[in-house]
């Protein structure tokens, strides 16, 4: 607690890199319910830039030393997956609230022992799944479950992006995979949340192409009560596509983090960051507000706002990280590959 | 009284079913193709098909009145001169054809009261050249209850054109989506002439009030009749955008041309064959204006609540 009185929530963040950085670090700094207090990070470099940036008292080389010692209310864990279980275990065991990025786990053991953790320490849990912040998202499954899509045919999902720059992505024991580990998570996530139900895994193909160790192709089929549900996944430096689309028997929609298109009901659907455009020239043309994606801020922002109410419903406690952590467990038992 | 509701899934049929006082029990006739969804949870539900008149009689067992609103709707955009695919033998086939097969089941079951719901075109006082093939079929649909002595009582409900949370099928959303998506508002992007607005929860309200007080009559249910730019600058008023609708002078001579000249250039947000100067939606001679027998919500309410509906299932 500062000087000056400050009665904040004393928040933590272990791993300071890119999504710490994006979405923890300024959250817990800008939101009035909690002052950032404490960082751990390996990297002594990027651990005295982080904590001059931010203006943090405290830091540590290592999280356990972190919630050992610097008394937090709640702590973001944002190390690579291999390590979860045990900063969230200790987390949990210091009665500390939790943010934990995805990959929750590497495995379904360690997954159930977290969840088991934070149940018996009645800690508020959130996994870093994104798309139920995200507002094009969160758009298709309010026009769904407010009947405007019908039943659903079909859903195909294609995320092809670089692969990603730090290493340890590339050794399984700490990713826990490649390109499914990495990808899978927000992707199952959404399913879920459209389909309220857990998919049988009904196809996988894996192959390793361009990077090491790890698969950095997939091509996946679930079956979500009926209905297919296809997953082409690609980690490639030579081209980028991020694309959902979705069959109903009231409509078609495409969608991604950033725009959402097509026809509900007969009726023409465009919005870009859930928002309408400035100009619509019958479709022929539009121009757009300069408004941004905002989800990182709001998905910790609303787990804070969770904790101060002391509500464990978050939009992904932990127990949603063991459901997908299991479906992902499927996908590699049945996916061999060189 | 456990009233039977034909059209339950319908866009005032899914409001009527949520706003049934306690001491009457509403029972939804559904088809097999029916989107059963869009129905309250715990509603009471019959299979049946105003087409099969077997089947009415047997969802009729039991039942004191009948609310019969089931109809081919040719499914109004923007336009109000609607153009539709349904061929004339399937609006004769529901409208005509179903709304007897209703009213017989109804007297053979002994009902006391039934309402039809008809539409503004229909009234018998609102003068119409060319009716629409909707428009005809409603009308002899309804004239079955002033021509045929049936033993129950009836009311002939004309509602305007209705607004309001629960459109389902998005009829509504063309003007919406437009006003939402455009910072400018000219014509053709509001179509010139008059609209006439009614909440869909007055629609419901008066249905009710009907279905215990019948009248044997016609009875209008409407708002104002609003001018088109009046209602485009209550739409823009409603847009984070700040909308603004502009109105062109000497409209009916220069608007043509203009359109002419946008479409050449692919720019109009409507198509210029669908243009239409003087649009009249709903509209109703001035006698027949905010006619309702309870207090109803204004068209602006009308207007404000479809809106919030539109945002709030992620539309807007």
């Amino acid at each position: 607690m500062g000087f000056f009185g400050s009665s904040g929530l004393r928040a933590g963040v272990i791993g300071a890199g890119s999504v710490a950085q994006t979405a923890h670090l300024p959250t817990y700094t800008n939101h009035p319910g909690t002052e950032l207090v404490a960082v751990a990070d390996l990297d002594d470099e990027r651990r005295a830039k982080i904590v001059e940036e931010y203006d943090i008292n405290e830091d540590y080389a290592r999280g356990k030393a972190m919630l050992d010692e610097a008394d937090l209310d709640l702590v973001s864990i944002c190390t690579p997956a291999g390590t979860h279980r045990d900063l969230f275990i200790a987390a949990a065991g210091a009665g500390c609230h939790i943010y934990c990025e995805k990959p929750f786990s590497t495995d379904i053991e360690s997954a159930e022992a977290m969840v088991e953790a934070s149940e018996a320490a009645n800690v508020v849990t959130q996994v870093g799944y994104t798309r139920a912040y995200v507002k094009n998202y969160r758009h298709v499954l309010s026009m769904y479950d407010n009947h405007l899509l019908g039943e659903i045919k079909r859903l195909k999902t294609h995320r092809v992006r670089s692969p990603p720059s730090a290493s340890w992505n590339f050794n399984p024991n700490m990713s826990g995979g490649g390109v499914v580990a990495d990808q899978l998570g927000h992707i199952l996530d959404f399913y879920i949340r459209l389909f309220k139900t857990t998919p049988e895994v009904t196809s996988v193909t894996l192959e390793r192409l361009d990077v090491p160790a790890v698969e950095d192709f997939a091509e996946l089929s679930f079956d979500f009560d009926g209905v297919t549900v296809e997953t082409t996944l690609h980690w490639t430096p030579y081209a980028k596509q991020h694309r959902n689309t979705i069959m109903g028997t009231g409509g078609l929609l495409e969608f991604n983090l950033d725009t959402l298109s097509g026809d509900i009901q007969g009726e023409t659907v465009a919005q870009q960051y859930g928002s309408q455009p400035l100009i619509d020239l019958r479709g022929e043309f539009r121009a757009w507000w300069g408004d941004a994606n905002d989800f990182h801020d709001r998905r910790v922002w609303d787990f804070i706002d969770h904790v101060i109410e002391k509500n464990k419903n978050t939009v992904a406690p932990a127990q949603r990280g063991l459901e997908v952590t299991r479906i992902i467990a499927d996908v590699y038992s049945r996916g061999e590959f060189q | 009284m456990r009233v039977l509701v034909t059209g339950g899934t319908g866009y005032i049929g899914t409001t009527l079913l949520r706003r049934f006082p306690v001491n009457h029990t509403p029972v939804a006739l559904v088809r097999s193709s029916s989107r059963t969804e869009l129905l309250p949870d715990d509603i009471e539900t019959v299979s049946g098909d105003v087409t099969d008149k077997e089947s009415l009689i047997d969802a009729m067992s039991n039942i004191d009145a009948v609310v019969h609103m089931a109809a081919v709707n040719p499914g109004s955009r923007n336009s109000p001169e609607i153009t539709s695919n349904v061929s004339e033998e399937v609006f004769r086939q529901v409208n005509v054809q179903g709304s007897k097969n209703v009213f017989e089941a109804a007297a053979n079951a002994g009902v006391e009261s039934v309402i039809y719901l008809s539409t503004t075109k229909a009234h018998p006082e609102v003068k119409v050249e060319n009716a629409s093939m909707y428009v005809r079929t409603k009308q002899k649909g309804g004239n079955l209850l002033n021509t045929v002595e049936y033993p129950f009582d009836y009311s002939i409900i004309h509602p305007t054109y209705v607004m309001g949370k629960r459109d389902y099928r998005l009829k509504r959303y063309e003007p919406f989506r437009l006003a939402a998506s455009n910072a400018l508002l000219v014509p053709p992007m509001y179509t010139p002439g008059k609209i006439n607005i009614v909440h869909v929860e007055t629609i419901a309200d008066s249905i009710l009030y009907y279905l215990e007080q019948p009248t044997n009559n016609h009875h209008m249910i409407s708002g104002r009749n609003v001018d088109r730019q009046v209602f485009a600058k209550e739409l823009a008023s409603l847009s984070e955008h700040r909308t603004v609708v502009l109105d062109i002078p000497f409209r009916k001579i220069l608007l043509p041309f203009g359109v002419k000249v946008i479409d050449r250039i692919g720019a109009a947000n409507v198509d210029a064959d669908r243009l239409v100067l003087d649009a009249q939606t709903g509209t109703v001679p001035s006698v027949q204006e905010q006619r309702a027998p309870v207090s109803g919500k204004s068209w602006k309410e009308a207007v404000r609540d479809t809106w919030r509906w539109y945002e709030s299932v992620g539309l807007l």
